[in-house]
């Protein structure tokens, strides 16, 4: 009796067991479910690739049908395992999209940086050649209101070599000696007051010349000597050393005719040439 | 002597419309693989896994085929297709993620992913 009670509750408890196996879904497509959640709980999935999302719900749902009609069989399977990709794509190709909008932004971002570097060198550059260019107007308005002053107390003029201020010689010196008149220093200091104050960019040279009176080497002596004595002077009185020479030129280069008192007069003479900056 | 004949041909329409479409789908299939082994997805880890996957379904699918599967053939020829969208999808989500770092680090210049 109680084997015959137990044989039908053994096939019924089988059966039930068959029965739920067939409606348990199989792995992949509790694996698709899965996959497709993650997908549309994934923001950029959602944002970039609304397609690609939809193609794996559709994917799904055919899955999903697939079983309730056909049960777990590998059709069902196989179409569970195509939803789980579709998923899996369009995770990817979201992914994707971010990467390539990160590498977008940073290349954004380092023209921007370069962009404003170079404005900022460009501003940099102007701010600087505004500078100059006042500097140098400054320069030389100093360098026209030195030669105005010079003008007043001396000969001067314009030549390829520079603007070229000539002092008379029997004006500054003892006759055939180096040694300067008293009555030379005011004009001298003038002179030296001119020089500093124009264009600091400017050099000198001051060139003593003699007549033709006396032997070569005697007059080569006697410019040399004035033309170091004029330069002492000027430095003495403010005009920094390093910016002017001396150089004795003898007799050469008359301005006038050795022949005549006059001419040898104009002949003996102290240049000083300012050269201006070079550009 | 007619009845045959027209039973023949119906039974030759219905074999060639079932074939049809998974023939389709595995040429399909096969030129995806062709496309993800051109990017060089077999060089990519995970991508290089999804190719294998899908050139054992491609294979499996022509299998089917010749044994006269026709459903079955189709799904492994789609199975087969969405392996190697993803290997592809997965080639090219590596080279724009290596573009994104090299685009991160001061002083590179970023290539088009």
């Amino acid at each position: 009796m109680l084997m015959s009670t137990k044989r039908p509750l053994t096939f019924i408890a089988a059966s039930l067991v068959v029965v739920a196996c067939a409606h348990k879904p199989p792995e992949e497509l509790r694996e698709a479910r899965a996959s497709y959640q993650q997908a549309a709980a994934d923001p950029s999935t959602r944002q970039e690739t609304p397609a690609e999302l939809d193609e794996a719900r559709r994917s799904l749902a055919l899955a999903e049908r697939s079983f309730v009609v056909e049960g777990n069989t590998p059709k069902t399977r196989d179409r569970a395992y195509i939803a789980t990709r579709k998923a899996e794509l369009a995770r990817v190709m979201g992914r994707t999209a971010d990467y390539v909008e990160t590498a977008r932004n940073a290349e954004l971002w380092r023209t921007r940086e370069a962009l404003a570097a170079e404005q900022a060198e460009n501003a940099a550059t102007a701010s600087r050649l505004a500078t100059e260019q006042e500097q140098r107007a400054e320069a030389e308005r100093r360098a026209a209101l030195a030669i105005a002053a010079l003008a007043e107390i001396a000969a001067v003029a314009d030549e390829a070599r520079g603007t070229v201020v000539t002092l008379s010689g029997s004006v500054l010196f003892v006759s055939g000696k180096a040694t300067l008149l008293p009555s030379a220093t005011s004009r001298l200091t003038q002179v030296a007051e001119a020089l500093a104050a124009g264009d600091p960019g400017s050099t000198f040279v001051v060139e003593g010349y003699t007549d033709s009176k006396g032997s070569d080497a005697f007059n080569e002596r006697l410019s040399e000597e004035r033309a170091q004595a004029v330069r002492d002077f000027l430095v003495e009185h403010g005009v920094a050393p390093e910016r002017i020479q001396a150089r004795g030129m003898g007799e050469s280069d008359p301005v006038a005719s050795n022949k005549t008192a006059e001419g040898r007069a104009n002949n003996r003479r102290v240049e000083i040439v300012i050269q201006p900056p070079p550009q | 002597m007619r009845a045959p004949f027209i039973s023949l041909v119906f039974t030759m329409f219905a074999v060639g419309c079932a074939t049809a479409p998974s023939k389709q789908a595995l040429s399909d299939s096969a030129a995806s693989v062709n496309t993800a082994e051109q990017l060089g997805a077999a060089n990519v880890p995970q991508a290089s896994k999804a190719l294998e996957y899908a050139q054992h379904e491609v294979a499996w699918a022509k299998a089917l085929m010749i044994n006269g599967r026709h459903e079955r053939a189709l799904l492994m020829a789609l199975r087969a297709e969405s392996d190697a969208a993803l290997a592809i999808a997965l080639v090219r989500a590596f080279k724009a993620r290596e573009a994104a770092e090299q685009a991160a680090t001061p002083g590179a210049t970023a290539p088009n992913p």
